[in-house]
């Protein structure tokens, strides 16, 4: 596991093998520790001058205080079958009620939205990159980036994958 | 059979800590902190500053992560944050930056140090460097030479498998595993030294 770890690290995994690896990663010291120190060695091949910064303890301690970022999957994921196309469609014009809705209202229940928006299928995923725009656009005023994207991309996790 | 380069393996992991997966946030820091903190040390000088700095680039490149849409590679997008946290550094310690106008370009957004090259690292953390600088090439002088001659061709020349085992004259299954038994070894001799200063540190 460590040998395709560090091939990995070069770029020289296959595709069908890195995924598994790295969904692995997150759950597996030794792994982690393994990337730490084979980066930390690459770099001290190539000759960095700061080898002893260490910063990952202070930041993820930082980041445990800090509320989850949830992003809408990347724009690149198109949906290509036109029965697809129309459910996202109708899907971006309800998620774009409600998040102008959370907008206007401004309830501060980041759970309330998230509940309001359905997680019917996979398809919402496109939800949330498509009303990212619209939000975008609309989100100049009180309620923050945290409520909408919280109560939109919320679905996300659960979606394929 | 197609392998995953290397920004698509950022961008999987960017994707990770977008849904939520702050572990993989934490991958991504230990990839990048030494060469964010040597870009800064371009325009900081002191190394608890560099690594003051390195930290709360990386934290708003969390909060920042939901906008990064892998429009870039994530390693760009990094490095301008940090360039802009060291600005905000410099700017509130009332240190102007060293950087006259004369360095800025026309958006007034680059940073170019190269004048002024510090290297005035605190001796704590210049010791340190030494340490890990000399133990891995202490390391590598020990590797038989077929490891040692991988890892080289690999981490400084940049080879990929396919051309390290061209010039190695063997299958490139053979030069993935020789590889992997470098960086164990060097890893292997590192590793009490990576305890001792974690120890030392907290």
């Amino acid at each position: 596991m460590k040998e395709n770890l560090s091939a990995l690290m070069d770029g020289e995994l296959a595709d069908k093998d890195a995924e598994p690896l790295i969904k692995r990663l997150a759950g597996d010291a030794e792994l982690q520790s393994a990337w730490q120190e084979f980066h930390l060695i690459g770099d001290a091949l190539r000759g960095a001058s700061l080898l002893s910064v260490d910063v990952r303890s202070e930041v993820s301690s930082t980041l445990a205080t800090e509320p989850t970022v949830l992003a809408p999957r990347s724009l690149q994921r198109r949906v290509s079958r036109p029965a697809a196309r129309f459910a996202v469609a109708a899907s971006v014009a309800l998620a774009g009620v409600v998040g102008w809705y959370s907008w206007q209202s401004q309830p501060a229940d980041a759970g309330l939205v998230a509940q309001v928006v359905p997680a019917p299928s996979a398809q919402l995923q496109q939800v949330a990159d498509g009303s990212q725009l619209y939000l975008d656009a609309h989100q100049d005023g009180a309620v923050g980036d945290g409520l909408t994207r919280v109560g939109l991309s919320q679905p996300v996790a659960q979606g394929v994958r | 059979m197609t392998t995953m380069s290397d920004r698509e393996l950022d961008q999987q992991l960017v994707e990770r800590a977008q849904r939520g997966e702050k572990r993989a946030f934490d991958l991504l820091v230990s990839k990048y902190q030494r060469r964010l903190s040597r870009l800064l040390s371009r325009f900081i000088r002191d190394s608890a500053d560099i690594e003051d700095v390195t930290q709360e680039a990386f934290v708003k490149a969390y909060r920042a992560l939901p906008s990064f849409r892998g429009e870039s590679a994530f390693y760009t997008w990094l490095y301008r944050i940090g360039i802009n946290t060291a600005k905000n550094f410099l700017t509130s310690a009332g240190r102007r930056p060293v950087v006259s106008a004369e360095y800025e370009d026309e958006d007034g957004d680059t940073l170019d140090m190269a004048s002024q090259v510090p290297d005035y690292h605190t001796p704590e953390a210049e010791m340190m460097n030494q340490q890990i600088l000399a133990a891995v090439n202490a390391a590598v002088a020990r590797l038989p030479e077929e490891l040692r001659t991988a890892i080289s061709l690999r981490e400084m020349e940049g080879l990929s498998y396919e051309e390290i085992a061209e010039a190695m004259n063997c299958p490139i299954g053979t030069v993935r595993s020789r590889i992997f038994r470098a960086r164990e070894a060097i890893a292997t001799e590192l590793r009490p030294l990576l305890d001792t200063a974690k120890n030392k540190r907290w």
